[in-house]
């Protein structure tokens, strides 16, 4: 009896983070059926991208899952949070958005965003060391010898034919 | 008797091709440039491996093909069309081994869709590329929306010569007395207004506290694919990425000018605005855009409610609109929006792609010059019919002079449109095939061969292989409006006749 109230309990509780928290869900579900989470706390995960573009009582970042990436528009409180962006050699900040879906967002002319209540960062990103793959190095350098006599002797050739005594 | 390909014509065609390839080569140093400046060895190696290839390539061509003669229109036409089919191969290698592209024959549709100013994409992870390779991306589409050749024309070509290559890449106004000024005064605008759209558009970001580098590169890249129609962004978001529309109404002017004929921009940068208001086909552009908003505005009638008030409708349906039209592909809605549009306002957008924009632009389409002279052709036979048989009917347009409309032009504007339907309903008709819905087929198709840019998401590394050749063709041959590939495969059949 005692485990089946603590299962009870547990479901009781879990649903009401679940409800607190919003859908779990990935961009792609929210940008293809927009109209079913429309105005609904969503909870959704992936990579910040790109740059901060600062607007007047907040911020824009875009998020990026696997597969898409949408628009967040966050508190200025939570910049703080934000320490990597995803670009080249740079993975971004894998974070977790909790906030509100708008399907077409009233206060920003339109657009389909995410109203960010919360920004949870789950793993820090990090600055990735360029690799360079050393067969891309040496097939360059195999390269340019090879293309650098071949264009040399064309051109001896090419002047001695235009001028065969000398 | 039409004289048939002779060695000589193989020549002419290869010794060109060569020298055109040292100017290709040469443009690479730009990504190598960016490359070093921001630490990306890995990429320098891509460039420097790309830039090797078009040197010996055009080496190897210039020592077996030495200077003949001058060239013919024939052969103008088949280095230009085979000169954009070898610049997708090579441009594609660097694209290749930067790891962003599946296989070989996406960098290939990259290249050929930003060449020919499309902007559709098969770039993969785009947020994490380089930014000597997101430039090279930017950068192949102001050289295509200018012309490839523009570029070796006004280094490496003589008179003659270039009047036949210009020719050749869909241009046929001569805006000045010769060809290697008139290409001259084409890129002098064109870097002129890549001054100041980049500045405007850097201007914007940075105010909303874009580090200035970054805003500088997303202001260069967005007016490079802008003004070239072409529609390609340095994000995966696209237009979306900004969040701003008082950006997008920037683009909207960029896209706008880009649309525009040279003839035009010449007329008024030598003091005469009057062409802005009495240009014929500026009319037209702007008719048809009234006129394809309309049939969106009454596909979307009854469905106002969609949209969260007045200003995003208009924001949202107009951009699409004017995206669509001029040829440029931006977009400031996903495709999955795109493709939930009503039927009617999809094909207002279909109808506006089909236009495209000018003449003599960097814009796509069957053009609103051949749309304006089909209507005031029809307009001239029904007055024909209507008047005495014995009267004369003469119909005018101005187009930087006063023209009067004869039967030449009329029949050549129609051979070319009809080319264009035949071109989109192919391309739908093989999406068909593959099982995409004729509908959705036909607006991808539009928007590859009139060079747009925008999807329904039918785009995607993910298609048939069969299907990324076909929209790679209806691109280049959408490009370069016909004859010049017409001829090229005539070349090719009488070669291996022989």
């Amino acid at each position: 009896m005692k485990k089946i109230k603590i299962i009870f309990i547990g479901l009781l509780f879990g649903r009401i983070i679940f409800l607190y928290g919003g859908d779990r869900t990935n961009v792609s579900a929210l940008i293809t059926n927009p109209t079913l989470f429309d105005g609904r706390i969503v909870q959704v995960e992936g990579e910040l991208v790109g740059d901060i573009i600062e607007g007047s009582d907040g911020f824009w970042v875009n998020l990026l899952d696997s597969e898409s990436a949408i628009g967040i528009w966050c508190p200025v409180v939570e910049k703080a949070k934000i320490r990597f962006l995803g670009r080249y050699e740079v993975q971004g900040d894998y974070v977790r958005i909790t906030g509100v879906f708008h399907r077409q967002c009233g206060q920003h002319a339109g657009d389909i965003d995410i109203h960010a209540n919360s920004v949870d960062v789950l793993q820090q990103g990090y600055e990735v060391p360029e690799e360079i793959p050393l067969e891309k190095a040496f097939f360059a350098i195999f390269l340019g010898i090879v293309s650098l006599a071949a264009i040399g002797i064309l051109q001896v050739l090419s002047r001695r034919e235009t001028h065969p005594n000398g | 008797m039409i004289p048939d390909f002779s060695k000589d014509d193989i020549t002419v065609v290869s010794h060109h091709i060569g020298k055109i390839f040292i100017a290709f080569g040469m443009v690479q140093i730009i990504p190598i440039f960016i490359g070093l400046i921001c630490g990306e060895i890995s990429a320098v190696i891509d460039f420097f491996i790309s830039i090797i290839a078009c040197f010996a390539f055009a080496s190897i061509l210039l020592y077996f093909s030495p200077y003949l003669q001058e060239i013919n229109w024939r052969q103008g036409m088949i280095i230009v069309s085979l000169s954009w089919l070898l610049a997708m191969f090579f441009s594609a290698l660097p694209l290749f081994l930067s790891g962003h592209y599946g296989c070989y024959l996406d960098a290939c549709f990259e290249s050929m869709s930003a060449y020919a100013t499309t902007g559709l994409v098969l770039v993969q992870d785009l947020d994490h590329m380089s930014y000597a390779h997101n430039i090279w991306r930017h950068l192949m589409c102001f050289l295509g929306g200018q012309g490839i050749i523009l570029v070796a024309l006004v280094f490496f070509f003589r008179g003659g010569d270039a009047l036949r290559i210009y020719v050749g890449e869909a241009r046929d106004d001569k805006i000045l007395p010769n060809s290697i000024t008139t290409a001259k005064f084409i890129w002098m605008v064109s870097l002129t207004y890549l001054v100041i759209g980049s500045l405007m558009l850097a201007t914007v970001l940075l105010f909303h506290k874009v580090s200035l580098p970054r805003a500088l590169f997303h202001g260069i890249c967005i007016f490079m694919a802008g003004w070239d129609t072409a529609g390609f962004a340095p994000q995966s978001l696209n237009i979306i990425y900004y969040h701003c529309p008082f950006f997008e109404l920037i683009t909207i002017i960029i896209i706008l000018l880009g649309a525009t004929s040279f003839g035009v921009h010449y007329a008024v940068w030598t003091g005469k605005f009057s062409e802005l208001r009495e240009d014929f086909e500026v009319k037209v552009l702007m008719s048809t855009i009234f006129f394809t908003y309309f049939i969106v505005l009454v596909g979307f009638s009854g469905q106002a409610s969609l949209f969260s008030d007045a200003f995003s409708f208009f924001r949202t349906t107009f951009y699409q609109l004017i995206s669509g039209h001029t040829g440029v592909g931006y977009n400031n809605i996903y495709s999955s929006e795109l493709a939930n549009w009503p039927e009617l306002a999809l094909f207002g957008v279909i109808v506006a792609m089909g236009i495209g924009g000018c003449t003599n632009s960097t814009a796509g389409g069957i053009k609103v010059f051949r749309i304006g002279l089909l209507y005031k052709s029809i307009k001239r036979e029904v007055r024909r019919l209507a008047y005495p048989e014995s009267s004369y009917i003469k119909e005018f347009f101005h187009h930087q002079r006063e023209i009067s409309i004869d039967d030449t032009m009329v029949k050549t504007a129609m051979i070319i449109t009809v080319c264009y339907i035949l071109l989109y309903l192919s391309g739908a008709v093989v999406a068909s095939f593959f099982g995409y819905g004729f509908f959705n087929g036909l607006f991808e198709s539009v928007s590859a061969a009139a060079n747009v840019g925008l999807s329904v998401g039918i785009t995607s590394p993910s298609m048939p292989a069969f299907l990324k050749v076909w929209y790679i063709i209806e691109m280049w041959t959408g490009r370069l409006e016909f004859f010049a590939i017409f001829i090229l495969i005539r070349f090719f059949v009488k070669t291996v006749k022989r």
